[in-house]
């Protein structure tokens, strides 16, 4: 039971590092008041007691919009996870319970899955102008079509399940059964599929600001890396030190606490011992047959 | 039988609907490759001459409709077209690159493949370790790292640092030599992307071969053929036979996507590769050669899940009683 | 594994024992950030300036650009009818191209027509008519109408190839073989590998200037904002930057030194003339106060900047002319003029607003800049609210087509040399619709950009070209904001690069000038 203790452990670290982070960049209005963007210096100055972390290329206070840069990030990856996990679950429910919408919505997925997901992203913002608005719609736009068909499998299952059978025999309605049924047999799942990609998104949109494609209307890490990045002189002294370690910190902290924190993919599979329910082990085989996209995607996603 | 030809046409609807797409998408763009001409050229005029020169010579003066159908029927001969930015064919550009990509994403997907399954058999074999743990901990924890900051922390250590590495390109410009050398030398550019990619790949490995392990180590008939006196060797043969479906899979689709996926890695690194030929086309609106790589890149991915579905129902009756 | 890969990449370093005679460089490995295309005037790529300065190495022109000014180059001397409308120039009789072949006055004519059906892409030769050939030596180019810039416009940038191998092609932007690159240029293009953009020119020896001494020119893309590290390392022998800062960076380098380009890269405002906000002098004028341009210019260049003259034209040319409306930073003169307009903080929260009471929102179209947001924030202060878009360049380009924006943001290259640039950029002359989408309305502005143009006494033409200048800075079409120069970090043991007067190809601020590989330099 060691293992249970240690992976339990690890969880709890996990979280209470993610809550620090949650915590200091929705203080960021307190730590670091007034507008972020505001310029209160010199352009690219080292740390002083002024700018602890010195100024960008515009003369912003670098600290400040850390703190608020922070919190568009992780809004980015929790509303675009919110969404896409929503339209996995409907797509995937769908799919098997409402039977003309399933051939359309079977081919809507894979027509998105074989198109690159980043580079339809960078499609989308190109076509739309870039903004943080416009980047959660398109994250979670990208983001849904692979757990759908991991949740489609697992809704098979479960309407095979006795009680739906004795419900739906009872004269339940679909959306009833959906409900009542089915969703509890998933939600683990959405779980699993929400923190995915929380983390996705955040890696996304700071993929995306190192490529200039960030919001300039609002800071973030990934536009504060992107920044940093096309400063020609950033490996040549100390700036990157200052200028691009907070962010990145910033993304890979909370990015491995996510991971931290995923249940079923990261902590149960170290933790757990081979004996596994008979229930686990169905669920398993079933995605395991379903494998060519779920395998891909459950991780990346 | 009939299944298997529902099969094969739902693939080939799938790459009907991909290649109108296609066709589409770049269309969608704002901008023309006209405007990016100017806008790219850095001057703010360009002469007449020029931008009719350019309609021309590339259908971009006939309707839409048109367009459309002279992309098809040149798809029907197998011709990619030519770029509107450098005149060259689309396939040869594609050509160029291509090698690059799947070099490199062949051989950190190999090498993330390899360590995964050893690392995989080995706490699988271990489960109560503390150390087995630990590692497994360690390697999901590397690969919750996003790409771009395992490539800048391999830059600044490896590349500005110690200056063991080369930062960027593919390879010593004009470096010249044998068949030896020229490969050193690009294994030796390549080394740092890749690394970068192995991080990132790893830890799925790791967990697919454990998962797929682990049970199989536990089961009946590994206790029984452990009772009839195998030795242990002959027993991970028989575990790791198992595990292999689910490892070439992953490695397959892996491959498949990063034709494009390994965008962020290539910029970062000015590799030479497909994403960056993306990328540039799209700043360009070099609408054939858009339209070519995401052909390219979508018949990838969906041959390779075609051949592993195929390959599933071939190999595994659950599959069958499934579907 | 890693000790041998090791070894092997130390072996690869370690250089090749190469053999040049004293004074002579084997090689210089220069970097641009993209790749330009196959070297030939129809195929090599227009999306930036790399591409046709390249050109130049391999190909010659007429007459050519040092550091002062026009020199002859294949024309030995030339002169200029009375009536302005026909060049004669007599060319050097010991040119040949990298074939062996002597070039002759026939494929300066071939030349010329070649181009009326295959445009050499960056330049306008239209107002070329005709050219005939009187001997072996000399030519007459007749020009539609007169084109005061002939010889700096035409002239020194039109590259000149050869009849006998460009005759019998029909679709000369496919024809990208080795074979077709045949220049009489001090360099031949050896090597291209377009999927990583590397470029081998090797120097032509019987080329008519004398042996080049810079043995080997070669091009690596190195990505822009890894250039002064790609320097620093030795891994190229010049990259380039934008900010003052890499001057101290490199001052006192033992071999690493810095060459400043004439301020000819331009950042300026467009305004957008037909549209109800931006269509009113009053607020464009306003704009023009409220922006504090120095500070702009220092914030973007990280040093002392030179600041946009209302004028356009940068106050480094020989054209610059001083006289025109400064609007000096005043944010009371701005406010006043915008309360003219009825631009009113009518609810005291500090934006001003319109008649009808809502707020006074100014759009600005821009590509990743961080200008946008100090230009968004020195508005604010006169309230004046800027929602900033960002675009990518080829979305930019096709909303100022369009009319779709109501002030855009544009950097661009081209204001050195002549300034004809001001009725090309601000009359609509290149007659098309990529105009940058600012047009000057005034009839006067037409009126003298025309008469410019045909204008062959220098003093006159000075006039003209003043009083377009005065007419843009009371007009505004444009607001520009500062003026860049390139920062060159270069290998000073290797080759003395120099900056070309009015840039290379007229307004192009690269080193690559062939002059700086030859025997006696600039």
């Amino acid at each position: 039971m060691r293992t249970t203790v240690r992976a339990g452990g690890m969880v709890v670290a996990a979280a209470a590092v993610l809550a620090c982070i949650v915590v200091v960049v929705l203080a960021a209005g307190i730590l670091a008041p007034g507008d972020p963007r505001a310029i209160t210096g010199l352009p690219v100055h080292s740390p002083d007691a002024a700018h602890p972390l010195g100024t960008n290329e515009v003369g912003q206070d670098l600290l400040a919009v850390w703190l608020h840069g922070g919190r568009t990030s992780l809004l980015v990856g929790s509303l675009a996870a919110l969404l896409s996990t929503a339209m996995s679950a409907s797509v995937g429910m769908l799919s098997v319970t409402w039977r003309p919408a399933r051939i359309p919505l079977l081919a809507l997925t894979e027509v998105f899955l074989a198109i690159p997901g980043l580079m339809i992203l960078v499609l989308i913002l190109v076509i739309t102008g870039p903004g943080t608005g416009r980047l959660i719609l398109a994250l979670a736009l990208v983001g849904w079509p692979a757990f759908a068909r991991i949740i489609r499998a697992q809704t098979l299952i479960a309407v095979r399940r006795d009680h739906v059978q004795a419900a739906r025999a009872l004269g339940a309605t679909d959306v009833r059964i959906a409900w009542t049924c089915l969703l509890p047999e998933i939600a683990p799942l959405l779980f699993t599929k929400f923190l995915l990609t929380v983390r996705w998104a955040m890696l996304m949109e700071a993929a995306l600001g190192l490529m200039g494609l960030g919001d300039p209307g609002r800071p973030s890490w990934g536009s504060m890396l992107g920044g940093a990045f096309s400063y020609p002189l950033l490996f040549l002294g100390d700036a990157w030190r200052w200028w691009a370690l907070p962010p990145a910190l910033g993304i890979a902290v909370t990015t491995v606490a996510l991971s931290a924190l995923t249940p079923g993919r990261a902590t149960r599979a170290m933790a757990d011992t081979p004996a596994m329910s008979e229930k686990r082990e169905q669920r398993r085989q079933t995605v395991r047959a379903r494998l060519p996209f779920a395998v891909r995607d459950e991780y990346s996603r | 039988m009939t299944d298997l030809r529902a099969h094969v046409a739902r693939y080939l609807v799938l790459l009907a609907v991909v290649a109108v797409v296609n066709f589409f998408l770049p269309r969608v763009l704002p901008g023309s490759p006209l405007s990016a001409a100017v806008a790219g050229s850095g001057l703010p005029v360009l002469p007449s001459a020029t931008l009719d020169r350019l309609r021309e010579g590339y259908d971009l003066n006939r309707p839409m409709r048109e367009q459309f159908v002279r992309y098809l029927r040149r798809l029907g001969q197998g011709d990619l077209g030519r770029s509107i930015s450098t005149h060259r064919p689309v396939s040869a550009l594609i050509a160029e690159r291509l090698p690059w990509t799947v070099g490199l994403a062949g051989v950190a997907i190999a090498a993330a493949a390899l360590a995964g399954l050893a690392i995989g058999t080995w706490s699988a074999m271990r489960p109560g370790s503390r150390t087995a743990q630990a590692a497994g901990t360690l390697v999901i924890g590397l690969g919750a790292l996003p790409e771009f900051l395992i490539a800048m922390g391999c830059i600044i250590v490896f590349g500005v640092r110690w200056r063991l590495f080369p930062t960027g390109g593919g390879m010593t410009p004009f470096g010249g030599g044998g068949a030896a050398r020229w490969l050193a030398d690009v294994a030796w550019h390549a080394a740092l992307p890749a690394v970068t990619l192995v991080a990132a790949l790893l830890p799925v490995f790791v967990l697919v071969s454990r998962n797929a392990l682990a049970p199989v180590m536990d089961a009946t008939f590994l206790v029984v053929a452990r009772a009839k006196g195998l030795r242990p060797r002959r027993i991970l043969w028989h575990a790791w036979r198992n595990a292999m479906s689910p490892v070439l899979t992953l490695s397959g689709l892996r491959l498949a996507t990063l034709v494009t996926g390994v965008v962020v890695v290539e910029r970062i690194f000015a590799y030479p590769g497909m994403g960056m030929l993306l990328v540039e086309a799209v700043a360009r609106r070099d609408y054939p050669v858009i339209q070519g790589i995401l052909l390219v890149s979508s018949v990838a991915v969906l041959t390779v899940v075609f051949l592993l579905e195929l390959l599933a129902y071939r190999l595994d009756p659950r599959v069958r009683e499934q579907t | 594994m890693r000790p041998l890969v090791l070894i092997l990449a130390l072996a690869l370093l370690a250089p090749a024992p190469g053999q040049t005679a004293p004074g002579l460089t084997p090689a210089v490995r220069l970097a641009w950030w993209t790749d330009a295309g196959f070297l030939t005037p129809f195929a090599v790529s227009i999306l930036g300036p790399a591409g046709v300065t390249r050109l130049t190495l391999i190909y010659d022109t007429l007459v050519w650009k040092d550091g002062r000014g026009v020199i002859p180059w294949l024309a030995a001397s030339w002169r200029a009818s009375p009536d302005g409308t026909a060049y004669v120039f007599t060319l050097r009789s010991d040119v040949r191209w990298h074939d062996g072949r002597p070039l002759t006055a026939r494929d300066v004519r071939f030349s010329f027509e070649y181009y009326r059906r295959h445009p050499f892409r960056w330049i306008d030769t239209s107002m070329v008519d005709g050219v005939e050939v009187r001997d072996r030596r000399t030519i007459v180019i007749r020009l539609a109408r007169r084109y005061a810039p002939f010889i700096e416009n035409v002239a020194a940038t039109v590259p000149i190839i050869p009849a006998h191998v460009w005759q019998a092609i029909e679709h000369p932007e496919q024809a990208q073989t080795l074979a077709a690159a045949v220049g009489s240029g001090p360099y031949r293009l050896v090597e291209y590998r377009p999927e990583s953009g590397q470029y081998r020119l090797v120097a032509f020896d019987d080329y008519f200037r004398g042996r080049p001494q810079v043995r080997e020119i070669q091009y690596v893309v190195i990505p822009q904002e890894r250039q002064m590290l790609a320097v620093q390392s030795g891994q190229v022998d010049a990259g380039v930057t934008t900010t003052r800062d890499a001057l101290a960076l490199f001052a006192g380098h033992p071999y690493l030194r810095v060459l400043e380009t004439e301020p000819l890269s331009i950042a300026r405002l467009v305004f957008n003339l037909d549209h109800s906000l931006t269509g009113q002098r009053g607020f464009r004028q306003a704009v023009a106060y409220a922006l504090d341009r120095q500070r702009i210019a220092d914030t973007a260049t990280r040093g002392p900047g030179i600041a946009g003259n209302p004028g356009v034209v940068p106050p480094t040319s020989a054209w610059f002319n001083p006289g025109v409306r400064r609007y000096p930073y005043d944010p009371a003169t701005a406010r006043g003029l915008l309360r003219e307009l009825g631009y009113i903080d009518r609810d005291g929260d500090g934006w001003l607003e319109q008649r009808d009471g809502t707020r006074l929102v100014v759009g600005l179209v821009a590509g990743p800049t961080a200008d946008a947001e100090v230009i968004r924030q020195m508005l604010k202060d006169v309230g004046i609210e800027v929602r900033v878009r960002t675009v990518d360049p080829a979305t930019r380009a096709q909303l100022a087509a369009e009319g779709r924006f109501e002030m855009l943001y544009t950097t661009h290259i081209g204001s050195g040399g002549d300034p004809d640039y001001l009725r090309t950029w601000f009359t609509g002359a290149a007659a098309n619709e990529f105009a940058s989408g600012s047009v000057m309305r005034s009839p006067e502005f037409v009126r003298l950009a025309a008469l410019q143009l045909a204008e062959l006494d220098p003093a006159r033409r000075r006039a003209h070209v003043d009083r377009m200048q005065a007419l843009l800075s009371d007009e505004m079409p444009t607001l520009t904001l500062y003026y860049r120069r390139f920062f060159w970090v270069y290998d000073g043991r290797k080759f003395a690069p120099f900056a070309t007067q009015g840039g290379l190809l007229n307004g192009i601020p690269l080193l690559d000038n062939k002059l700086a590989f030859l025997p006696g330099g600039r």
